[in-house]
């Protein structure tokens, strides 16, 4: 698959949960946030020339964080920590917004400690900060090609001692 | 006993809610501190940690207090940012978090 598919994929989640953050889905919207940026970061691996099958990344998961980490430092520069809030944030958030908590604990429900699904009540900062994170990745994308364009090797000039037909006349 | 997972993927009782807590900001620390943008190790604001687990102030609070306070300390505070806590893992969290047999997977 190409990076403009992954990407393609990753806008058209993006668009879906800002559908479903204004419909008052609010775990399904940040769940689709976080599946919006995990696509992007795939689509800069592809554009590095990789080719990104979920086979052979069995080991890493799912997770943005560890996807990211792959990335070489010259396409995470300039280092921001925001980014990185961005990233941790709305990774535990879309893994949390899957499922409910568990009914009781003793004294409190856990879905007033953590962070189950009915416990989360708004989604458009997620769905911001997704948006963010996607012009993140795409400004990284145009330069993971360039970095690609000018590794390939040079295009070699036609031979100038043609073989086919020589010596006829 | 009903039992559930943690998010560093612990098995424990669910009437130990504290737990889970404090696993969901171990994880969040961690993550943080591993992330390429942040090599100088820049602590977290309370407040980045609370939207991240998506509990309450207090709440998050005391489970870093009480990560401050084992021994050795998972969890460190830092200087306050404008006018808001700020929390780092230790060494000793990243070994912990590291070292976590990652849920029922990690048994096969």
């Amino acid at each position: 698959m190409s990076h403009t598919s992954w990407l393609r994929q990753a806008e058209s989640d993006l668009e879906a949960a800002r559908t479903l953050s204004d419909a008052n889905y609010h775990s399904q919207a940040i769940w689709l946030a976080g599946q919006a940026v995990e696509k992007a970061h795939k689509a800069i691996i592809v554009a590095l020339g990789l080719q990104y099958q979920e086979k052979h990344f069995k080991q890493l998961g799912h997770a943005t964080g560890e996807i990211s980490r792959l990335l070489p430092a010259a396409l995470q520069a300039p280092l921001d920590p925001e980014i990185a809030v961005l990233v941790v944030s709305l990774e535990q958030r879309a893994v949390a917004s899957r499922y409910p908590a568990p009914e009781q604990t003793v004294g409190r429900r856990v879905a007033d400690l953590v962070a189950p699904a009915e416990s989360l009540k708004d989604s458009q900062q997620d769905v911001a900060s997704a948006a963010k994170l996607l012009d993140w990745c795409r400004d990284r994308i145009v330069r993971a090609q360039s970095a690609v364009q000018a590794m390939r090797p040079p295009v070699c000039p036609p031979s100038p001692h043609p073989t086919g037909g020589a010596g006829r006349g | 006993m009903e039992i559930s997972e943690t998010a560093l993927g612990r098995l424990v009782p669910i009437h130990e809610g504290q737990t889970f807590l404090e696993d969901s900001v171990l994880k969040v620390l961690f993550e943080y501190r591993m992330s390429p943008h942040n090599p100088n190790n820049v602590p977290m604001k309370l407040s980045d940690i609370v939207r991240s687990v998506a509990s309450e102030d207090q709440l998050v609070a005391a489970a870093l207090d009480a990560l401050k306070e084992q021994a050795p300390p998972l969890v460190e505070e830092r200087e306050s940012f404008q006018q808001n806590r700020t929390f780092r893992i230790t060494g000793s969290g990243v070994g912990f978090v590291r070292n976590m047999p990652q849920g029922v997977a990690s048994v096969a």
